[in-house]
This record gives C-alpha cells, sequence and structure tokens, in this order.
C-alpha cells in the first residue's frame, strides 16, 4: 500500500495519463446538511439508548434494595410502618406475617414464597435486567462509533477533500490512488469504507469505453512498426507524457487532460509542469511505440480487485521486461512471472504485430498457473511454435481476462468472440510461420523447419481450444486450458508466453 | 411567487410541528395529570366514607415494599388517617377532619383543571388558524362547511 501510495504521489503526471476518473468533491456526494442532519439523528438516539441503560440501571439497583429489604425483615416478628391509603393518605400501622411474601409473576399471576425464595426470584430478576442493560450499552456503543464516523466525515467535508475515482488500468492496478489524505487507495475500496456499493451500471460503462479504447490502441499499434526494446522505459511517469504526444492517443489525451483535473488543487501544479517538461523530453518515435506497448500492457492491468499485490507485481514486472527477460522468470512467483512474459516478439512477421504481444500482466492467473520455471523438457519445439504463434494481438482479451472476474456476463461473450478470433488467426500464423520458416522470439527458439507433426499437434490444441471456449462455459474451461498452455509456454520459452492461450 | 409561497406555507408548517404541537401536549399531559390527581382523591374520599359506614377500626392490607413484592400488614387503629396536603406535607386527620379537607382539595383541583383546558383550547384555536392560513396561501377550496345534525 505504502509503495502504491508513493508511486502514485510521484507519478502524479501519470496518474494523470492512468486512467479516466472522475473527480469529485467530498461535499458533492455526501451533501454537508445532510451529513449533519445524520450526524444528529444519531445523536439523538444515542441519548434514548443512554436513558434506556439507564431505566436499566435503575431497575437494577432497585432489585438489589429489595433483596436486602426482604431479607432484613424476617428478623422481626412485626414492623411498625406508615400503611398508605391509596395515593394520598398513611395509616399508621404494622407489617405482620413477615416471612410470607406476595410476588408478582406477571399476567396477574401472585405467588407466596417465604424470603428465601423470594430473594431468589429476584435474583434471577436482576441477572435478566442485567443482560438487558449490557445489550443497551452495546448498541450505545455502536451508534457512538456511527456518531463519530459522521463526525469524520463532516470535518472531511470541511476540509473540502475531493474523491478521485480512477478506473482502473491494465498498467497499473493502482490506478485509483486518491489524492485525498485518509481515504484508501481503490475506488471500490474506498467506495467501501464509504459503505456504498459501486454502481454496476457504471462500471460496465466504464469497462465498456475502455474496451473501445483498446480496440483503437490494438489498431494504432498495428499500423506501426515493430516496436524498440523495453530496456529504456524508465518509470511510469515517462510513459505517460509520451503517450500523450501520440496524436492518435486521442483518449490518452482525454484521460490525461481529465486527471489534470483529478489531481488536488495543490498538487496540480506540480503534476502539470511535471507532465508538461517530460513532454518536452519526447524520445524517438520508437520509444514511443515503445510507450504504447507499454500502455497496452498496462491497460491489461487488472481488476480491482487485486489491487497492492499486483499492482506492484505489474511494477516490478514492467521493470524486468525493461531489465532481462529470462532472469527472472524463475525465482519470482508465478504471477509475476506471468506479468513479465509481455511478449516483446520481434517478430518478422509484419503481419502481427509485436507490439501487441501480450503483457502476461494478468494478475489473476497466479493461482491457476503454478509456473514450473524448470520445466525445461525436451519437446521444445512444440512449444516454441506455440509461442512463436502466441504473439498475437490480443490485449482486449486479456483486458477481458482480467476484468472478467469482475462482470462476467457482460464481457464474457466478447471474450469468447475475441478469443475464438485469436485462436484463428493463431492458426493462420502457424501455417504462415511453418512455411515461412521464420524465427520466433528473441532467442529464435523456434526453428525454420518444423515437422509437420508438431504443427498438427498445435493445431489440434487450438481447436481444442476454440471448441472448449465455444461450447463450454469459459470460466470453467479457462483454468485447465490456461494451465496446460501456460506451463507448456513457460517452460520452453520463457520469455513469450503463449499467454492467448488464456 | 411560486417559489415563495411554499416557503411561507414551509414555515408556518415548521413553526406549527416545532412550537405549537408540543406545547399542545404539555398542556394536555398537565391536565391529564391533574385529572389523575382529582380520581386519587375522589377515591379517598369514597374509601373513608366506606369505612366509617361500616365503622371499621381494623384493616388487613397488602403492602407493596418494592417491584410488586407484597407483605401483609396490619391497621389496627383506622381513625387517624394523614392525608397529603401538598409540598410533601401530611396532616393527620380524623374521619370527620378528612371528609372536610377532601372536597376542597377536589375544588382546587377542579379549578386548576379548568385553567388547562382554557390554554389546550387557546392552543387548538392558534393551530386552526395556522392551518385556514396555509389554506389560503395554497388556495385550496374551502370545505363547505356541512350543517351537523344536532341532536
Amino acid at each position: 500500500m505504502e509503495s502504491r501510495r508513493v508511486r502514485g504521489e510521484s507519478n502524479t503526471d501519470g496518474m494523470a495519463e492512468r486512467a479516466r476518473g472522475t473527480v469529485t468533491s467530498l461535499a458533492s456526494m455526501f451533501p454537508a446538511e445532510e451529513v449533519r442532519k445524520a450526524a444528529e439523528r444519531v445523536e439523538e438516539a444515542i441519548a434514548e439508548k443512554r436513558k434506556e441503560v439507564e431505566r436499566f440501571r435503575e431497575f437494577i439497583s432497585d432489585n438489589s434494595n429489595l433483596v436486602n429489604l426482604v431479607q432484613k425483615l424476617p428478623e422481626e416478628l412485626h414492623h411498625d410502618v406508615m400503611v398508605p391509603f391509596g395515593k394520598a393518605a398513611f395509616f399508621p400501622g404494622r407489617l405482620i406475617h413477615t416471612n410470607e411474601f406476595m410476588v408478582l409473576l406477571g399476567e396477574g399471576y401472585f405467588v407466596e414464597r417465604t424470603s428465601k425464595q423470594t430473594v431468589e426470584i429476584l435474583k434471577r430478576r436482576g441477572k435478566y435486567l442485567e443482560s438487558n442493560a449490557n445489550a443497551a450499552k452495546a448498541v450505545v456503543e455502536d451508534l457512538k462509533a456511527e456518531a463519530s464516523f459522521f463526525g469524520s466525515t463532516a470535518s472531511e467535508l470541511a476540509e473540502d477533500l475531493v474523491e478521485i475515482r480512477e478506473e482502473l488500468s491494465d498498467e497499473e492496478s493502482d490506478a485509483s490512488v486518491p489524492e485525498s489524505g485518509p481515504h484508501e487507495q481503490g475506488s471500490n475500496s474506498y467506495e467501501g469504507y464509504k459503505g456504498k456499493v459501486p454502481n454496476q451500471d457504471e462500471e460496465y460503462a466504464r469497462i465498456m469505453a475502455r474496451l473501445d479504447e483498446l480496440e483503437k490502441e490494438e489498431l494504432a499499434a498495428e499500423r506501426a512498426d515493430d516496436y524498440d526494446e523495453e530496456d529504456t522505459i524508465p518509470a511510469d511517469s515517462d510513459i505517460f507524457p509520451e503517450k500523450s504526444s501520440f496524436s492518435d492517443e486521442k483518449s490518452t489525451d482525454s484521460m490525461y487532460s481529465g486527471q489534470n483535473l483529478a489531481v488536488q488543487s495543490k498538487d496540480r501544479h506540480a503534476s502539470t509542469e511535471e507532465i508538461l517538461g517530460k513532454r518536452q523530453e519526447d524520445p524517438h518515435f520508437l520509444e514511443q511505440l515503445n510507450d504504447s506497448m507499454e500502455q497496452l500492457d498496462g491497460l491489461k492491468v487488472q481488476s480491482p480487485q487485486k489491487g497492492d499485490k499486483s499492482s506492484m507485481e505489474i511494477q516490478k514486472s514492467k521493470h524486468d521486461m525493461n531489465t532481462s527477460r529470462i532472469a527472472e522468470v524463475d525465482p519470482v512467483h508465478s504471477a509475476v512471472k506471468e506479468s513479465r512474459q509481455v511478449p516483446p516478439l520481434q517478430s518478422s512477421k509484419p503481419s502481427h504485430d509485436s507490439l501487441k504481444a501480450f503483457t502476461g500482466s494478468i494478475i489473476e492467473h497466479p493461482v491457476n498457473l503454478p509456473m514450473k520455471p524448470g520445466q525445461q523438457s525436451g519437446t521444445s519445439s512444440q512449444v516454441e511454435l506455440l509461442i512463436s504463434l502466441s504473439s498475437l494481438p490480443s490485449p482486449s482479451m486479456l483486458f477481458f481476462y482480467a476484468i472478467d472476474n469482475h462482470n462476467d456476463h457482460v464481457s464474457s461473450q466478447r471474450i469468447r468472440f475475441t478469443h475464438l478470433s485469436n485462436l484463428f488467426r493463431l492458426l493462420v500464423l502457424n501455417l504462415l510461420n511453418l512455411f515461412r520458416g521464420s524465427r520466433c522470439g528473441k532467442d529464435s527458439c523456434l526453428q525454420a523447419h518444423l515437422p509437420a507433426s508438431r504443427t498438427l499437434i498445435w493445431t489440434l490444441l487450438s481447436l481444442m481450444n476454440i471448441i472448449a471456449f465455444k461450447w463450454l462455459y469459459y470460466k470453467y474451461i479457462k483454468t485447465f486450458l490456461s494451465f496446460s498452455s501456460s506451463i507448456l509456454g513457460f517452460s520452453f520459452c520463457p520469455n513469450s508466453v503463449y499467454i492467448a492461450n488464456l | 411567487m411560486d417559489g415563495y409561497v411554499p416557503e411561507e406555507v414551509r414555515k408556518c408548517e415548521e413553526f406549527m410541528d416545532r412550537k405549537m404541537k408540543p406545547s399542545l401536549v404539555r398542556a394536555t399531559n398537565e391536565r391529564n395529570k391533574l385529572f389523575e390527581q382529582q380520581k386519587i382523591f375522589s377515591d379517598l374520599r369514597k374509601n373513608i366514607e366506606n369505612l366509617q359506614k361500616n365503622s371499621i377500626t381494623n384493616l388487613r392490607t397488602m403492602v407493596n415494599i418494592g417491584s410488586e413484592v407484597y407483605m401483609q400488614a396490619e391497621v389496627p387503629d383506622t381513625q387517624r388517617i394523614f392525608v397529603d396536603i401538598g409540598y410533601g406535607f401530611h396532616v393527620e386527620f380524623t374521619w370527620d377532619e378528612a371528609l372536610n379537607y377532601i372536597p376542597l382539595r377536589e375544588e382546587l383541583l377542579a379549578r386548576q383543571i379548568e385553567e388547562c383546558t382554557r390554554r389546550i383550547v387557546r392552543i387548538k384555536a392558534d393551530i386552526k388558524r395556522i392551518h385556514e392560513g396555509i389554506r389560503q396561501l395554497l388556495q385550496i377550496p374551502q370545505e363547505p362547511y356541512v350543517e351537523e345534525r344536532v341532536f
């Protein structure tokens, strides 16, 4: 959590680019009037409950006094007392039969009891009263907590805090780092904190919008040539200003400007300046391509649920991508491994865009895909073939998959469709690859000539996948397929993971 | 003007809810207490008359010693009664003296009740007046005055 926050703060410009978010001042979301009224209501409830607690305590004390009295009375044969006659008159008289008590049990039933028995009855009553009093006290405590919550909301309103809700972009899962101090990160978590349920419709709309943007990016990336190394990709902050220079990245621009607003007023200056400064750096076009790929990758990130861990891993993975791909596969956690396996494939196939290589930054898969880094089996060629062909543009699919947990029924159809299309493309590319005998991946694990059997096997696998996705429920089969394919992929060509199959 | 009129109406309603209705409730409660007192004394009077009529000298009662736990008590001599005359004082009366005092007390109570009733009626009239004013502001047609049958 801390690191995310730091990152967010240092990359305010990046944050500006990162997501299309909304900025709502707390005052608009929780109008001050209502908060105050709610606080008053809670105060009233507290007062009522306190009175109840008082009443219970009185009863309890009365009860204990009576117990003492009942125990003391039998000591004498008679007691001289003033006997009341109605409510306004007394007679001087005597208490007689000092060991006989008539106790009301309720509903007009009386019992005649001795002193000791009466004491027992009263003690039982006392216990019941105590439990009631404790329950009332607990209610008061709850109400007090509620009141303090309202009070803190009111004070926050007074401070003019702003809620910044950003959609989770694929790059950074922690996109929703609000600038307001005490609030938690993540729009969902923030909303939970505030006790609101995220508006489902808004989520869908947002996700649809993102899908469209990703499609656009795909097209844009396809048009571009191969991309540069990712080694030069620095921290996130560099990506965003560069991305903003894209002319065709309209969404980015709008995002960027939107996010500018998202920054709290005191930070606005700093972020803007930073962004402008970075803009002027304006690196190489290839770097820009690189960045766009990064953006694609990052956009594929994540479901908001995974939050911190995934974002950290993604970040880590990006850096890893920047440096060396191979070295870090083994020791790392499977999720991170997945994310690292961004396929910056420099395939010589012009038809397939290496920029579209998946960034396997699917954080959702870690459990599903227990990576076995050391599994370097002999049938590498088959996998290599798989891997080589896996460099297909499927950022949308990954994205869909990533958010699958979020919106199953909305995106599953799209996922299937996209997946099917990808698989078909894979098939075609496979055949092409076979005939052209081109390399695959950086480590050129794919040999120019592959036995037909291997191709066949791979084709069958793809068909199986296609069928599975088409006819079976996506969710059930994905675990198996992803597992199998990723094992193959990871074991033989760690750098380019066939994540499309996921 | 449209927005202004409801504002007036709202203010009238608010005034009614916050001031008039609670004061009406308070006055009614006071009157109820007075009624209770009246009943107590009237019961006392009846009992004393009963005692006198039947010349009861001894009395066995059940005394509530707390939380509805009763104990038997005996009154050997009923001639002397201590009556509450207010302000926490109880005066020792004989039956006749008590019977003299109690009607006086009842009279006082009746006067107090009368005054309370007048207060209540005044508050009710005010509320009705405000209602009428609201009606005029909102221009709700007046309800036709139905001549009720007088028996």
